[in-house]
Order: C-alpha cells, then sequence, then structure tokens
C-alpha cells in the first residue's frame, strides 16, 4: 500500500501533507499522517494543522528538528507535491480517497466487495505472468512501464 | 380532489347566492365573475403539469478495466517491498 499525496483542500491539508513529507525524509511518514490525524485534525475537539502544530509533532516523534524544518518549509516537498497532484489529476483522479489496484482506479470510498474483486483479479494475473516467467520483483515496473499514461 | 373542488365550488356559490339575495341583483355580476374565475382556477390545477426537475440520469459506470500508469519510486508505503498486488492511495488531509 503506497500513499500519494493529492491536496484537495489547499488552505487546511497543505501543511500537513508537506509535513508528511519532511517527516517521510526520516522514514516516519506513517508516525507523522497517524499523529496528524489523531491529533492534529479537528474531531471532538478544535483542530490544529498549523506549521507550529507539525513542529510539535515532529518533536514528540523524536525527529531531527533542523532537518524536519528544513524539509518542512525546502523545495523538495513543496515539488513533490506539485507532482503528485499532477500525476494523480491527469490518471483521473478527482477527489480523495482515490486508489489504483495495480493501476486500475477505484474513485472513492467503496465497500470492501469492490477492493476485493479488483485485488482477486489482479492476484491472478500476476500469478498467470509469474508462471509465463514474470518476476515478482519486476513486475509493478511492467505494470508502470505498459500502464495508461493520462486519461 | 375533484370532489373536494366540487364541493367548495357548490358552497361557495350556494353563500354567494344567498349573499345575492339579500344584497340583490346588483350583484349578480360579481357573483358571475367570481364563478368565471373559480373555473378558471379549477382548470389550472387539473392541468398536467411539468415534474419538479428532470430526473437525474445514472451515473455511468466507473471504469476498472484500464491500467494506468501509477509511478510509486520514493513514495511511502507500508508492506512488503515488492508484492502481487500493489494498491496506490490517493489521500490528503480532509
Amino acid at each position: 500500500m503506497v500513499v500519494k499525496q493529492f491536496v484537495v483542500h489547499p488552505d487546511t491539508a497543505t501543511i500537513p501533507a508537506l509535513a508528511v513529507c519532511a517527516a517521510q525524509q526520516q522514514h516516519k511518514f506513517h508516525e507523522m499522517e497517524k499523529m496528524i490525524w489523531d491529533k492534529g485534525w479537528p474531531g471532538e475537539r478544535p483542530g490544529n494543522l498549523s506549521r507550529e502544530a507539525m513542529d510539535t509533532f515532529a518533536k514528540e516523534l523524536k525527529l531531527n528538528m533542523a532537518k524536519f524544518k528544513a524539509d518542512i518549509d525546502g523545495e523538495h516537498c513543496k515539488q513533490q507535491l506539485a507532482e503528485n497532484k499532477a500525476l494523480l489529476a491527469r490518471l483521473g483522479t478527482r477527489g480523495t480517497p482515490g486508489f489504483f489496484i495495480n493501476g486500475r482506479f477505484l474513485g472513492g470510498a467503496m465497500p470492501i466487495d469492490r477492493f476485493k474483486v479488483l485485488i482477486d483479479e489482479e492476484i491472478k494475473k500476476a500469478d498467470d505472468a509469474l508462471k509465463s516467467g514474470a518476476k515478482l520483483q519486476d513486475y509493478y515496473a511492467s505494470i508502470v512501464a505498459n500502464g495508461k499514461k493520462s486519461i | 380532489m375533484l370532489a373536494v373542488q366540487e364541493k367548495a365550488k357548490y358552497w361557495l356559490v350556494a353563500g354567494l347566492a344567498l349573499g345575492g339575495l339579500a344584497c340583490g341583483k346588483a350583484d349578480d355580476k360579481k357573483l358571475d365573475d367570481i364563478v368565471t374565475r373559480l373555473d378558471r382556477i379549477e382548470k389550472k390545477l387539473d392541468a398536467p403539469r411539468p415534474p419538479l426537475r428532470p430526473p437525474t440520469p445514472p451515473p455511468p459506470e466507473a471504469d476498472t478495466k484500464t491500467v494506468y500508469s501509477v509511478p510509486i519510486d520514493g513514495d511511502p508505503f507500508i508492506g512488503p517491498a515488492v508484492a502481487k498486488v500493489t494498491v496506490v492511495e490517493a489521500s490528503d488531509f480532509a
């Protein structure tokens, strides 16, 4: 399961998206993502998705703060955010959540059965390809190489 | 609906007629006007009406057959580095 940020609401989602990118540079993407949802996202209490809140979360995760600040304010994460947005939009993504299952698009929060059907089909396709000599480590790369580049 | 309208019309006309007897023939024209207008209202009520809004067409079936090229180099992931099925999620904090 791979996560790409697709910022739909820039006013609220940009800073936390940059924060998870900066945390990823220290291999703490999922920890930061969970902390933002648990402590930053407004739920039953007022949320705080500010830049300062991201620093507080980074400290809690014991990240290297100098590097975190350089990454969250730097160009690399901004560029990654823009590239992911452009890529996913080009492939038909219009909102979140959106999913690509071995490259096959499933948009929105769908019932689990919709995923199961596609995943079962893809497992069978992969098994057939492996039986025909494909290598598992190259399998997804072949999907990327042969897949459609835009809608 | 029609029966109720007929009854309402009957009582209205009857009431107006009684009133008319009391007031004399000068009001006959007013009574005719009222009945004419009532007929017009009834015709409007009985006329077929267009639906308030056109029916919404069903959404098109999502295309889940097309395979798109979704590179994942350097993106964060959960699970093994190589797998038979790779799911890419487009996510945001919203």
